[in-house]
């Protein structure tokens, strides 16, 4: 039996402390995630045991810096695929899959991590991930922010996808852009979208911590919530390396 | 060392499936299903103006016919809890109770005991104290009345200290096998289990839920407030042939979050 002895976890997911309006009417404000998504509960009792459960999001126009309500798949780190999020746009091809209908082994597996630090500013190309081998989860980060970051160009975005035919596309934010284009009128916009989604590669992003990790290689897992036509979910990612 | 893979483990899934009600932006409803427990998942589509990509809100709309607000808890589907800002409010819980985000990520991860409780078949009871619910409204259930067993450290002679633990049985209401109190002790303080996991309908856990505090949910306050976590509903630990498996069900990363939605799933290594 597999076991963690002499391995550790290494936590890659984005924190959002909760924004928590409690059962007496204060708020314990929270945090933000580096996209400025919140995570807002409201207590409420539940009448059968008297338990504390969380109602998620808020009622419409109750917040006011969250006036649409609910929150989305996308708040946190989070995963997503073509159908139900981008199946909307021109030039996408038949055969996309929701991420509840890829096999679960899609989302997790051997990682292969690019850290690209002496990228500042500059694209990522092909030949900087030399260490990708075909069919592995990719972890991009970089030790820069804003306009520092090195960014994901389109040709490379595809070059992973059908070239290296990549698993999953797991990117640290700050630290990578990875997207391009996003303005462009269809079917020219964002080819990191197209690449992953349109070959059924999920992608999994703001990654936290991927700096951190000591190993090239590590296992690296990141399931998202087995809830069927939800087109992004929130997950807790995690790499699990070797205790050095 | 070798880097920790999954490479000759087969995965169960132990989250249900859930079909997520949506309300289409175009006006159409696509009718979900529900969760073990009667909860639907409703959810409201949205266009992003930055990319025109799609999203669904985790809402339902004011007048949806099946919830029936706008706001659904971290209770619906999977989910794990822990005690600080779910219990932490009863008299007499342990003022050392943690929240999910204060537990380490270990606790969600790792060697598992799986306890399938098939063989625990429903018996006629001799004495009302021989199980902790009775019909309809009734506290407690009559001698004669064939009811579940209790469970008992022998039932659960595969678990190691230190373990996550899946249980479950195929017995369904007052027929299923139910945990104790001198059970979950034994489990919590012999066996200093990190997770309980919990099938469904399979397991008689959360009764006694009207008493007057502290003696209200025995099992849920001797759990979380020895800081073992709770998962449920899970589903297919009947279908795991190995006593042994790796487990994952991790929390979100949302401090402050009494309970989490997860994906729980098993690895049993292939061949079993």
């Amino acid at each position: 039996m597999i076991n963690l002895n002499n391995r550790k976890i290494v936590d890659l997911t984005a924190e959002i402390v909760s924004r928590v309006t409690r059962l007496d009417g204060s708020i314990d404000e929270g945090t933000r995630d580096v996209y400025n998504m919140p995570w807002i509960v409201e207590e409420s009792v539940n009448e059968i045991d008297g338990t504390i459960e969380h109602l998620v999001g808020s009622n419409v126009g109750t917040v006011a810096e969250w006036s649409i309500g609910g929150v989305s798949g996308h708040m946190g780190t989070h995963i997503q695929l073509g159908v139900g999020h981008n199946d909307n746009w021109a030039g996408l091809p038949d055969g996309m899959l929701g991420i509840w209908e890829v096999p679960l082994s899609t989302y997790y597996g051997e990682a292969c991590v690019c850290r690209l630090d002496h990228l500042k500013g500059q694209p990522i190309l092909p030949e900087h991930l030399e260490n990708v081998r075909e069919g592995d989860i990719v972890l991009l980060t970089s030790c820069w922010s804003g306009d520092d970051q090195p960014w994901l160009e389109g040709d490379t975005a595809w070059w992973l996808a059908e070239e290296k035919k990549i698993k999953m596309l797991g990117v640290a934010v700050p630290g990578v852009s990875w997207e391009t284009k996003q303005q462009d009128p269809e079917p020219e916009n964002a080819p990191t979208h197209r690449a992953m989604t349109g070959n059924n590669i999920p992608i999994v992003y703001p990654l936290a911590n991927v700096q951190e990790l000591k190993q090239d290689r590590v296992f690296f897992l990141s399931l998202p919530l087995n809830v069927e036509r939800m087109e992004g979910t929130w997950v807790r990612a995690i790499a699990i390396e070797n205790e050095s | 060392m070798k880097n920790f893979s999954l490479d000759g483990y087969r995965a169960i899934d132990l989250s249900p499936r859930i079909k997520a009600r949506i309300h289409r932006i175009d006006g159409t409803i696509e009718e979900g299903n529900l969760d073990p427990y009667g909860k639907p998942w409703v959810m409201q589509e949205g266009v992003f103006a930055g990319d025109n990509s799609l999203y669904t809100l985790y809402s339902a709309p004011a007048d949806d016919e099946v919830w029936h607000q706008e706001r659904m808890s971290s209770h619906h589907g999977s989910h794990v809890q822990g005690g600080k800002g779910h219990i932490s409010h009863w008299a007499g819980v342990s003022p050392d109770m943690k929240g999910l985000w204060e537990m380490p990520l270990d606790t969600f991860v790792g060697e598992a005991a799986v306890c399938n409780l098939d063989h625990l078949q429903p018996q006629a009871i001799s004495d009302p104290s021989e199980y902790p619910r009775g019909e309809g409204w009734h506290m407690k259930s009559k001698p004669g009345e064939v009811r579940g067993q209790e469970i008992l450290p022998d039932h659960l002679d595969n678990i190691r200290q230190g373990d996550i633990v899946l249980m479950t049985s195929p017995y369904e209401g007052l027929e299923r096998p139910w945990l104790s109190e001198r059970t979950a002790k034994w489990l919590v303080e012999d066996r200093k289990i990190k997770m309980l996991g919990l099938g469904v309908p399979g397991i008689e856990w959360q009764y006694d839920l009207k008493v007057a505090a502290p003696k209200n949910s025995p099992i849920r306050r001797i759990l979380l407030g020895a800081n073992v976590a709770i998962t449920h509903p899970l589903v297919n630990i009947e279908t795991i042939k190995s006593d042994r498996v790796f487990y994952f069900g991790l929390p979100l990363n949302m401090p402050r979050f009494e309970a989490s939605f997860v994906r729980a799933v098993a690895f049993e290594e292939a061949g079993e």
